[in-house]
């Protein structure tokens, strides 16, 4: 099998929203190479799940793409928790149902993780995933 | 506002394990503000102390904002984002080693994240010397303040927390399913009293010290659930909820006057010179934007009574009595920002002027009126943001008349001479505050119309008939103006000879509740008399039309001795932009109802009638909403309902499924009508319809045990549009209700197969499921409030759990046993 690739299009449009630059559009492409992963979680109640990591030394990148997205059908909210190489945790976003996050994790050295926790203290949530080294 | 989006494409370009091809888009209507640019950022330390690398110093809505950041492939270092209510807290505590970036983008990479309203801002940084940054950062619609308080004692204090509806979480803290903030007020040391609602947003918790009742604590907490100020007040002060447009606590102590004032977000502090106060609020306490009046004696020490303008920490003097003012005229309205008063000269004993103001205290209008030496002025608020003064200038007979738009500061006025005529009808209508705070709005008919034109009949009485109704006239001339008209109309009824006319008496004028037949009420772009050709008992019944196209005369009736055998009446009313006629005709037993519509395409009234059998009239039969009008027939075996389709102007039946709608179990009454949906005193059109519903108890139907089981339905009427018939699923349990929001309905209703799960489904008003909740736990209580379904269940005798459900949001929490209030829920003991 050949070398996995992937390659993930951002678009961001806005139409008539803008006071300061109408029509305003933004395209970047990332080409990622190299190892993978895809799946949906669906975490419990309040439930904290890992979704990515711990990062290894040996990683063959010094960055992941990470992209994580809600469940549109989701009740509640969904927390995305980051533990650093220093193992700080830093809260980067909350997604609401249909909301998704794209961003890179410097992942140079070990132990960089990704958690997930859900909000909704009464009802599963489902996360879609995607992350990839950067090639 | 706009619209916001975003898609993110992922798809393999080569054999995976997991074939990938994802495609996903995020959408939203966009808040307050956007912003796009480049930015040139330096070291964090730069950002920390100059600001440099903030991406927006806007503050966004409680759903947070959408931010991109795209560092540059000519970028030499990476670039690292931090969160900005982080650096602040640390910042605070003087402790930088704490802060952490949540992000670092190498040369050419970009981020796409959702900000959550908490995290207040993003910074960029530059890891070494400097960089560029592309960004973009859209503000998410969405304010803060659709909210739950609850006070509750905590380790031998108070406590309160805030659950608000549209950030889906409690407040302040993120994320932490239980929260609360102490207050740090013993409960041994002072007594918890209640709440104030403050705009709709904020909260004044109101406590008093055991040991000294003149000590009072009171604590301001904003929509954010942030206390924007505590208050500990130790001598007599005095506290105003003004009409739930802000809050103030007054207090003088010989020499100064001192001012609290809270409008749901910020305290306001002044102490202005002056021996006493009194407070104005004859009628509204404060105006659109929370100002509110005060007399100021011996202000500034200058031996003067002043009139003044408390406009939040800002105090306006518009008025010293030279002459006399007319404390009665020194006025506000809740739905104008704008302050009249008049003038009267003691000496001479007329009046001399009428002065407005803005809420700064800037002089908008001065009417002069020292040249016609009367003391016989009316005046009266109507509509939003207007107000008349007539003055009867009784020296030369004539009335001379004022009307003023505060949306347009446009002042007019015109005169008549009332030499033919004797008597003048006063024809207005105030929009009420109570609308939009007090429960109780959705059973009244209040609402239904834009209360926006002003009416004045003159006119000669030959002969009174019943109730002052029916008149018989020599000369009546109407002077009208409608909305935005900006000139005053007039129309000679007639000038001689004797006509028959319908002319309520205009002390009813003032009355929001329909029904009654000796109401008259000028909506915003029409409005109707009736007229004889006889004596109302025999003859043609003609409905003379005012509207901006012009004054229509449409026969109603060929002839009245018909109909009419001497009791009955005929109701006359506006409906949204409809006029509805109503009345039974006792000689064949039929009852007819007749909607109007003056079509300004094609400049002609259009009407149409349903005519059904029995006596049915009242408001039993019939219910109205801003252009939706409902009515049920009982005559039949199995009650039948029609509603008048505002689409093609056409009665039309409801039925679901080639059924009568109402026949399923028609024995149960079929309205419903929703709390907290009056929006600046207009209320939505919406009527909820669910035949299997017993009993209205709030904004609720719930079924009893002997109808439960059956696949109910429900169709709602929205502004004379019908949705769908949508089945409800079938409850065999004791919870089983039904409830309109502002923008949802909720069915709450317990599964047939387990007594311990109950379900709240969540559809829009379209009538579409957006969500379904369960519930596991006993429940304690359920309510629609506005926009969002409270839920609360039991955890343990003393334990909670908090639930606000709506169209987008679940916002949960577990709370103590305590005392819950809504901001914009007046009556919350209701629901504690």
């Amino acid at each position: 099998m050949s070398t996995p690739s992937l390659k993930a299009t951002l678009r961001l449009e806005s139409t008539d929203v803008l006071t300061n630059s109408v029509n305003f559009t933004v395209a970047a492409t990332e080409q990622i190479k190299g190892d993978k992963d895809f799946q949906s979680i669906s975490i419990p109640a309040a439930a904290i799940v890992s979704a990515f990591g711990p990062s290894l030394s040996a990683d063959s990148s010094n960055t992941v793409y990470f992209y994580a997205q809600a469940a549109s059908t989701n009740v509640g909210s969904v927390e995305v928790w980051i533990t650093d190489l220093n193992n700080i945790q830093i809260l980067v976003a909350t997604l609401r149902p249909a909301d998704f996050i794209w961003m890179p994790l410097a992942v140079k050295g070990s132990n960089v993780t990704v958690a997930l926790k859900n909000l909704d203290v009464t009802n599963r949530s489902l996360v879609n995933l995607f992350y990839g080294y950067r090639g | 506002m706009g619209q916001f989006n975003s898609t993110i494409r992922v798809n393999t370009t080569s054999a995976l394990p997991i074939p990938i091809n994802l495609i996903a888009s995020t959408s939203g209507t966009t808040g307050e503000f956007n912003e796009t640019g480049t930015l040139e950022v330096g070291p964090f330390i730069d950002a920390l102390f100059t600001g440099v690398g903030v991406l927006s110093t806007k503050q966004c809505g409680a759903k947070g904002a959408y931010v991109y950041v795209q560092s540059p492939s000519t970028n030499l270092y990476a670039i690292k984002l931090y969160g900005w209510q982080q650096i602040y807290e640390e910042f605070n505590e003087e402790t930088f080693d704490g802060i952490e970036s949540f992000a670092t983008l190498q040369p050419g990479d970009s981020i796409l994240v959702p900000l959550s309203a908490q995290q207040n801002g993003v910074v960029a940084a530059s890891t070494f010397g400097t960089g560029l940054i592309n960004y973009y950062i859209a503000d998410r619609a969405g304010e803060f303040g659709k909210s739950v308080i609850a006070v509750t004692t905590f380790e031998d204090s108070y406590s309160y927390f805030v659950l608000d509806a549209e950030l889906g979480e409690a407040l302040p803290s993120v994320g932490v399913p239980f929260y609360s903030r102490s207050l740090g007020i013993a409960t041994s040391d002072y007594t918890y009293t209640g709440y104030t609602i403050v705009s709709d947003k904020g909260y004044v918790l109101e406590f008093y010290r055991n040991s000294d009742s003149s000590q009072r604590i009171r604590v301001c907490i904003n929509s954010r659930g942030e206390v924007a100020d505590q208050l500990n007040l130790t001598t007599s002060w005095y506290f105003y909820d003004l009409d739930n447009k802000g809050w103030a606590a007054l207090y003088n102590d010989g020499l100064n006057t001192f001012i609290k004032y809270f409008d749901g977000e910020q305290v306001y502090s002044q102490i202005i010179q002056s021996d006493s106060f009194d407070i104005y609020s004859d009628w509204n306490w404060a105006a659109a934007d929370g100002s509110f009046l005060l007399g100021l004696d011996n202000y500034l020490n200058e031996g003067i009574y002043a009139y003044v303008i408390i406009n939040k920490d800002k105090c306006f003097k518009v008025c010293q009595p030279i002459g006399w003012v007319d404390e009665d005229s020194f006025a506000v309205n809740i739905f104008a920002n704008f302050v009249f008063l008049t003038r009267y000269d003691n000496d001479n004993g007329w009046y001399v002027s009428v002065e407005i103001y803005d809420t700064q205290g800037n002089q908008l209008q001065f009417i002069d009126l020292s040249g016609y030496q009367s003391n016989d002025l009316n005046w009266r608020f109507y509509g939003t943001n207007k107000v008349t003064f007539i003055l009867n200038d009784y020296n030369n007979n004539y009335d001379y008349i004022w009307a003023y738009n505060g949306a347009t500061n446009h002042l007019t006025s015109t005169n008549i001479d009332r030499t033919s005529y004797g008597s003048r009808n006063i024809y207005t209508n105030q929009k009420w505050i109570e609308d939009s705070i007090r429960p109780w709005n959705y059973t009244w008919n209040s609402g239904q119309f834009e209360p926006e034109s002003l009416v004045l009949a003159y006119y000669n009485i030959k002969n009174e008939q019943s109730y002052f109704i029916n008149i018989v006239t020599n000369h009546c001339q109407f002077i009208y103006l409608f909305d935005t008209d900006s000139d005053f109309s007039s129309y000679q009824f007639t000038n001689g000879p004797n006509k028959y006319i319908r002319l309520p008496n205009d002390g009813n004028g003032y009355s929001h509740e329909g029904g009654g037949f000796n109401r008259f009420y000028p909506a915003k772009n029409s409005f109707v008399f009736l007229t004889s050709t006889s004596n109302f008992v025999d003859g043609a019944l003609t409905a003379l039309s005012f509207t901006k196209n012009g004054v229509k005369e449409t026969t109603v009736l060929s002839d009245l001795s018909s109909v009419y055998n001497g009791y009955n009446d005929i109701t006359f009313k506006p409906v949204g932009d409809y006029v509805m006629m109503n009345w039974y005709n006792p000689y064949n037993n039929q009852t007819t109802y007749t909607m109007f519509y003056d079509n300004p395409t094609t400049n002609k009234i259009v009407k149409d009638s349903l005519v059904l059998p029995g006596e049915e009239t009242g408001a039993g039969i019939w219910r109205d909403r801003f252009n939706s009008l409902l009515i049920r027939s009982w005559y039949y075996s199995s009650p039948r309902n029609w509603y008048f389709n505002t689409s093609n102007g056409k009665f039309t039946e409801l039925t679901a499924g080639g059924n009568s709608f109402s026949a399923i179990k028609p024995s149960y009454a079929t309205f419903l009508f929703n709390k907290s949906t009056v929006d600046q005193g207009i209320n939505d059109g919406n009527i909820l319809l669910s035949p299997n519903m017993n009993e209205v108890i709030g904004a609720a139907y719930y079924s009893d045990a002997a109808h439960r089981g059956y696949n109910n339905n429900m169709r709602l009427i929205k502004s004379g549009v019908v949705t769908n018939n949508v089945v409800l699923p079938t409850s065999l349990g004791s919870e089983n209700s039904l409830w309109l929001g502002s923008n949802s309905v909720v069915y709450f209703y317990q599964e047939p197969d387990r007594d311990s799960l109950y379900t709240a489904n969540v559809y829009d008003l379209n009538l579409t499921l957006q969500r379904t909740v369960q519930f596991t736990e006993s429940i304690n209580k359920v309510a629609m409030i506005g926009e969002r379904f409270y839920v609360q269940t039991a955890v343990t005798d003393k334990i909670s759990k908090l639930f606000l459900l709506t169209t987008t949001n679940v916002a949960t929490m577990t709370a103590f046993e305590s005392d819950i209030a809504f901001n914009d829920y007046y009556w919350w003991d209701y629901l504690s």
